[in-house]
This record gives structure tokens, sequence and C-alpha cells, in this order.
């Protein structure tokens, strides 16, 4: 079976051989169009490598810790990372690399190509779902095999495993083409679908200036027009609200570039340009009597064809599913600095301000009006800064996403996420406080009077000046530990104690493998980044990814204490009510305890209110012996369980257990280095419980589906950090 | 909860429906025995039945120490197993089939066996019930759930 040919020799390709994009080349090739030299590999070099390394089922293995349809966008990502790394750490074997070698340098010794993807499962159905796979333009002749893995790797991108069964992907059916292709000096590029996805009856042609790659991506705007199939006129021509940057290719890197002055007031196609792109396109709709969605670029004048495929519409995607949201979040380097900037110099400040202005208000002072506004500008400034996370926060944790992605591919280090190793060298907001709670109980220890007063529990607080001191300082930076129980400031302290008694049982935690690895590591990234090719320096993109895996943690923390304050004006309220034997005072909404001390309303209806969240117990036949989560963090823990399901849980946790959660907030991280384990329900990598417990080298799962109901407090586990695997004991 | 048991239910009978022999393990003093053999279950999951000439080890294994434990797996002998296969042990108790239920744990074996008729009518032969404390299915490589069908506490007490 040939592995490597000229599309244009072999006629009868099969999709299973080249692939869905190979199929529509071929098919151009066959009615006369131009298009850019291209040579195929096959899918039976993607098997040869799979075979040879024995690959196949360790992706089967990577795939089925869980089933797709309970993962996290997060979750999916941490698993296309992972099989990314197998084929990255894969050699192609020597025997196949001499070959395909061979041909590509006698078809493209001096030229740049594009390595494209074409997946053999790219029917009618996937067609749908562009942009799955990945493809490289300009790329050098030698640097063509390292990007047929890539390629090859892309078969189970993130993207496409959330869309895994609706393509039918599967480790023994699905495959991977690839297709070579002469890269094109394009002047101008564009994509004309012949039937109107949108529905009308006319062509749409879209065009840009340079590469088409910008437009495919969404980053630059195109010039479009709707084309009367009938008679060729332009019915609606759509003007981008500006014509400034093109895609371009030069000295090896695909980049955005201005466009030159004169052109910027000219579309990029001319009249009689568009009639020509008509006449082709109509005329390929009629040969494969099939609307088309037609990539196409224009260089020196002359027309390329660079693929073709069938319009096809999104069936059976759940529109309700947010992951291909997340999953969508691929941000640029530059977007992500822009993103970084707006985070450290305006989001957070201000929050912090803001929330620090709130403080300063003396609740208890206020008359009824001025505290129902209170509560009512609270609560509408926590949902502002909430919607400002979501959009500003949230995207920016991409840093680490595409910083972990490039040194990955640099490095091919054994485990794909040795890159976390780099990112923790930043100061975060919630190992600080657990400093100071180190700090406080280190006092306690070395004053047995102290010691003996925190144990006693009699309700009273110490009065050491010096611990005192440190307590108050605490409690002013971070707030209280406990945010949202509903005790007073008393009662607050003591539970305080409690966690600072609870630390007097533990050592601070040194980091496992200490700072010389790290630095190492940077080192070796630093280097390869210099010799590696792209539009940003190593250090640059190195610290935009600590700032981001660092702000994934703070920010929360920021977002908790306008929380806070919300809940501090509520809460104040709904004491005003009690105190008046409102009834249902203690369970009603912001809104209402607003509207009845604005006057507004006089009583509570009747409805019954939300009350305690502990789920009822009931007999179960099943118990779980053994659950396999995502390994988050290294090392063996075994000890009682400790389940938390709410704040109340977290104050009785004792120095030793396992914390069993479905997500630790990050407002609850002063409990983490407490724990011999961490098991999470909520999965990822980069997720706060996660990230907090590689800082305290405590060995975490995360991802373990039901946790929180199938581990009972008090059951023995062990936790193995290595493989994922937590084993219970029941009580 | 309930959730769990009907998933958990339903996929052990999936694994129970879909394979015609279990591994039994009987032990001898110290010494465990394997064997193949044809099973059958009942739908409420709480007994599984068997049968072995009197004159096989097994049996005499059994007639010393009633305490078994079956495997029943989907594997297929092929790379793929370490991902798909799922492996479901039963830990139980082998016993006599009383004479009121002889026809229907009968009648259950060869529905499922029919060609095994003239073994299971020879003088020879014993059908045996082995009723079942719990079953631990294994999947996904090494995801382990506990099922138990019955509602008494223990069947070895």
């Amino acid at each position: 079976m040939k592995r490597i040919f000229f599309l244009e020799h072999e006629k009868t390709a099969t999709v299973q051989q080249v692939g869905g994009k190979g199929v529509g080349l071929r098919d151009l090739l066959a009615a006369g169009c131009n298009v850019p030299k291209t040579v195929c590999i096959t899918s039976d070099a993607y098997d040869g490598f799979l075979d040879f390394h024995g690959l196949r089922e360790k992706i089967g293995l990577v795939l089925n810790r869980k089933q797709q349809q309970d993962m996290r966008w997060e979750e999916i990502w941490d698993t296309a990372l992972r099989v990314k790394a197998l084929f990255l750490a894969a050699s192609i074997p020597s025997e196949l690399e001499n070959e395909l070698s061979l041909f590509l340098h006698s078809a493209f010794a001096n030229s740049l190509v594009a390595v494209r993807s074409s997946a053999t499962d790219e029917d009618q159905a996937a067609g749908s779902f562009a942009g799955l796979h990945e493809s490289y333009l300009n790329i050098p002749c030698d640097k063509i095999i390292a990007h047929i893995k890539k390629v090859w790797a892309s078969l189970w991108s993130d993207r496409a495993l959330l869309y895994r069964q609706e393509l039918g992907l599967s480790v023994e059916t699905s495959r991977m083409a690839v297709v070579v292709q002469e890269m094109v000096n394009s002047d101008v590029s564009g994509i004309c679908f012949t039937h109107d996805p949108m529905g009308s009856s006319h062509m749409v042609i879209e065009a840009v200036y340079g590469l088409n790659q910008g437009l495919v991506d969404g980053q630059i705007e195109p010039d479009r027009w709707f084309v009367d199939k009938a008679d060729g006129a332009v019915r609606q021509w759509i003007q981008p609200s500006r014509r400034t940057k093109q895609t371009t290719a030069r000295a090896g890197v695909i980049g955005l570039e201005d466009i030159p002055e004169p052109q910027r007031d000219r579309p990029p196609l001319t009249a009689s340009e568009l009639l020509q792109l008509k006449e082709v396109c109509l005329r390929l709709e009629q040969h494969f009597n099939q609307p088309l969605d037609i990539e196409w670029t224009i260089s020196d004048g002359q027309l390329y064809l660079l693929q073709a495929r069938p319009i096809s519409t999104l069936a059976n995607v759940d529109r309700e599913d947010k992951r291909p949201w997340y999953l969508s979040l691929h941000r640029s380097y530059d977007n992500l600095v822009q993103l970084r900037d707006a985070i450290e110099h305006d989001v957070l400040p201000s929050m912090e301000s803001e929330a620090a202005e709130f403080a300063q208000i003396n609740l208890d002072t206020l008359d009824d009006q001025a505290l129902a506004e209170a509560i009512e500008h609270r609560t509408q400034r926590n949902s502002y800064w909430a919607d400002m996370y979501w959009e500003k926060c949230i995207p920016f944790a991409h840093g680490v996403r595409l910083f972990g992605e490039i040194y990955n591919e640099l490095l091919t280090p054994a485990d794909p996420y040795e890159f976390v190793q780099l990112l923790s060298s930043r100061k975060m907001l919630s190992t600080s406080r657990n400093k100071q709670l180190y700090e406080l109980a280190s006092l306690v220890n070395e004053n047995p009077k102290l010691k003996q007063e925190l144990e006693q529990h009699d309700g009273t607080l110490p009065t050491d000046p010096l611990f005192r001191g440190q307590l108050d300082d605490l409690l002013s930076h971070y707030g209280f530990l406990f945010p949202g129980l509903e005790e007073d400031h008393e009662q607050r302290l003591l539970v305080v104690m409690k966690v600072i008694l609870e630390y007097t049982r533990i050592q601070p935690a040194q980091r496992d493998g200490g700072v010389a690895r790290s630095k190492e590591l940077e080192l070796r990234f630093l280097k390869r980044m210099q010799q590696a090719e792209y539009p940003f320096n190593g250090e640059d993109l190195l610290d935009l990814a600590r700032a981001s895996y660092c702000i994934r943690d703070d920010d929360n923390v920021y977002l908790g204490k306008i929380e806070l304050q919300a809940a501090a004006a509520v809460n104040a309220g709904r004491q005003r009510l009690v105190a008046r034997q409102v009834t249902g005072a203690e369970h009603a909404s912001p809104k209402e305890v607003a509207a009845i001390l604005a006057g507004q309303q006089q009583n509570l209806d009747s409805r019954p209110r939300k009350s305690s969240t502990t789920p009822k117990k009931s007999y179960s036949r099943v118990t779980a012996r053994q659950i396999v989560g995502q390994p988050a963090a290294k090392g063996v823990g075994h000890g009682v369980a400790r389940v938390v399901r709410e704040l109340e849980d977290l104050k009785n946790f004792q120095a030793g257990e396992i914390l069993v959660v479905d997500s630790i907030d990050p407002n609850m991280t002063f409990i983490v280095p407490l724990a011999a384990a961490i098991i999470e329900k909520r999965g990822g990598m980069l997720i706060h419980g996660a990230i907090i417990a590689r800082e305290y080298g405590i060995p975490c799962i995360t991802g373990v589906p039901d946790a929180t109901s199938l581990i009972t407090s008090g059951d023995k586990v062990t936790v193995d950090g290595y493989l994922g695997i937590l084993t219970i004991e029941k009580k | 909860m309930e959730n769990y048991d009907s998933n958990m239910r339903a996929a052990i009978l999936k694994v129970l429906a879909s394979q015609r022999l279990a591994v039994l393990s009987t032990v001898r003093g110290e010494q465990p025995y394997a064997s193949l053999m044809a099973y059958a279950h009942t739908p409420d999951l709480e007994t599984l039945v068997v049968a072995t000439g009197t004159a096989t080890r097994k049996f005499i294994n059994l007639s010393q120490q009633p305490r078994v434990s079956l495997l029943v797996d989907t594997r297929s002998n092929c790379e793929a197993d370490f991902h798909s296969a799922e492996a479901l042990t039963i830990i139980g108790r082998a016993g006599q089939v009383e004479p009121n239920e002889l026809e229907m744990l009968r009648s259950l074996y060869l529905e499922r066996h029919p060609y095994l008729v003239d073994f299971l009518s020879s003088p020879a032969t014993v059908l045996i019930k082995v009723k079942v404390h719990h079953y631990l299915l294994v999947n996904r490589f090494q995801n382990v759930m506990e099922y138990h069908p019955g509602n008494e506490k223990d069947i070895f007490s």
C-alpha cells in the first residue's frame, strides 16, 4: 500500500486512504481546477506509526478514564494534551521517515508548504465541525515531518473530543491522512459558499487581503458579497468596519501585518475577479451536484482552489452545552497580553478598592432606606464583577494553556504537566494567607500557656497581645476565613482559633522537587524558545503564563471580597427583619430584604424556604471500592475522609484528614495545608484545588465522579496522586 | 442513590448476559483452584447456578468449603480490552439446590445452555446454586464498584 503520493496521480484514492480533505482535492483536480501542488500521506502511515509504538491502546486508556459527557471542558483539554504528548514523545519509525523524507524532498525541496489534516471520518456530517483538526502553514521542507506528527495528534484535539460521539471518533477505526500543499504567495484569499448558509438564495463570497488564516480564525473581518447565481449581479456588499490588517507569512512566521495605506480603501476583489470566482464556484457546485464551501486564493492574478467541501448544518449538537464556548477561548499571545493589562491594572485593583470602600461603611449606622440601597447596590456590583470575571479572567486563564502547549511541543516531556512546575514562582494570595496561619500556629506552639488557652475551648479569646495583633492583621488583610457563615464576631474568632490549633499540628510545607529543578526546566525552556520561531520570546511567554496561573487563583479571592461585602449588607438587613419578627426573614432573598426595608413590601410570601442542603441519606446497595479520577498532584495519601459539602463542615476539619469536596473554592484554601490528600469532584489540572495542592506537595485527584456522594466522612481512603486512583475502605 | 442502584444493576446484568462462561474459584485447604464453568443467573441477581460432576475436584472442594468467587468478563483478547473490557467478580456461597427450586433453576440453566441437556441429565451431574453476597464490577481499567443484591447483611454469618 502506497503511503505517500502526488494526489493528481491517484485518481481513485478513497476517503479511507486520503481523508475528507484529500478526496475533496482529488475531485477538484478531476474537475480540472487549478490546485497548488499537493502530496498526500495516507492514513496507512498514521496506522503504521500507531502500531509501531503501541499507541492505540495508550490513547484508548487516556480517553476512557471517564465518560465524555461527564467531562468538563478543562478535562477535555487535559485529555487532548495527554494524547498529544503521546504523539510528540514517539518518533516516526525510521523506515517510514526515510520514505516520507525522500518523497517530500523531491517534491518540495525549496518551497514552503501547508501541512493540513484530512481525517478519514471527515464525511458529510463531520464537515459541519470545521476547524477540529490542526493545519500548519508556511512550513519549510525539513520541518514537514515534525508537523505531520502534530497533524496526526490533532485527530484527538480538544474540539474533536468534545464532538467524539457525533463524529464517531474511535481509537479502533478513526485515522488521519495528511495533505501537504505548496504555499501560494497569496495576494487575496477567501471562502465562497455556493449557497448562503444563512438561507438567502445567493452565493456568498468572502475575501480578505493576504492569507486565509485570519478570516478562518475570525481575527479579520472580510468583505462579503451576496451574488445572484443567475446573472452574477452583486445583490449586497457588506464592507468590514475597517480594513487594516492582513495575515502574511514572512520569514517563516505567520502573523498579522498592516495593509498598505492605498489598499485599505479598496475591496480585495475587483468586479471581474468576483465574476470569475462566481463562475468557477457555480460550475463546481453543478459538477458535484451539491452546495459547496470552497477555500480559494489569488496570487499574481491566478486563482487557486485550496479545498472544497459540502456545506452542511450542525445537527444533533446540544446548544445548551457551554463546553464549546470554553474550548473556543484559544487566545492569541497579543490578546492575552491585553487581557492581563486590563486585569492587573483595572479589574483587580478596582475590585479591591470597591470592596475596601464597602468595608468602611458601618452598616449598623444606616437607616432602613440607606441599608436597602446598600443591599441593592452591592448585589448589582457583585453581579457586575462576576460578569467581568467571565469576560476577562476566565479567558486569561488560557495563558497557561498557550504556554503548556508550546512547552510540550518544544520539550516533549514524559509528564505532559511538567510545565506547571515553572509557573508557581509568583506569590499567590491564598498561600500568603496560609503562611500567616502557620506563623500564628508557631506562636502558639512556642507559648504553652497560649496553647492551653486555645485548647480549653471555653468560649474566651486569648489575650496574648502579639497573637491578637497578628490575628487582627490576618483578618484585616484577608477577611474572615469562612465568608458567609452567619455567626457573631466572637463566635467567628473562636472558629478561626480552632483552625489555628489544627495548624499547630502540621509542619510548614516544603515545596516538593525544589526550586533548583524548576530553574533548570526554565533555562531549558528558554533555550529552546530562542531556537524556535515564535513571534514572542520565552521570557515574556513565561511571565504571561505565570501571571495567568496566579491570577487564576487570586481573581476568585478578589471576587470573594466583593461577595463578602454584598453578603454582609444582606445579613445586616436580615438581622433587622428577624429582630422585628418578620416571618421567614432568615431565608429572604436580597431583593426581598431590600424591598421590606424600603417599605415597598410588608411581608414575605409564605412559600417554603430553602433549608439545609445536606442530602438525605438513603440506603444503597452500591458502594465504591476504587474510583478513577485524574492525577492532579503527585504523592500517596492515606487517612480518614472528611466530606465537605458546606462551609459548616470545614469548621470540623482536622489535620491529617482527606479532604473530599465538590470543588475547592479559593476562599477555602486555608484548609488545604491541613489535608493529607485532596479529592475533588470538579475535574481539571489547572483548577484551584489542583494548583494549591501542588504548591503544598499534597496528593490530589480531580474529576472524581460523585466523590461527595460515594465517599462518607469517616471512610478510610487511600489517594494515589500518581495514577489518579482512590481506594475506599468503608467505615 | 436509587440511580446508582439501577445503573449498577443494569451494568451487572449486561455483563452476565453477554457471557456464557465464568471462572469459578474454590479452595482446598489453603490452595485456591480455578475452573471454567457454564452459568446462569436469576433476574434478581441474588443467585447464580452452575453444574458439575460429583467426582470433580471442584465439587469436592465445594463440599468442604462453600465460599466461592466467580469471575465473568467481557474481554475479547485484543489490545482494546484494557480500556473497554469489564470484569465482574462475584463473591458468594455455594449450596445444594432445594427440591422446591430444582425445576426453576434447572430451566434457567438449560434456557441459557440448551446444548448441555445431556450433561445436566446425567445422574453424576449436580446442579449447584451460588447465593451472591456481592458483586464487584471493574471497568475503565481500574474503576471498582460494589453491589449487594440482597438485603441480608452477611450470608456468611
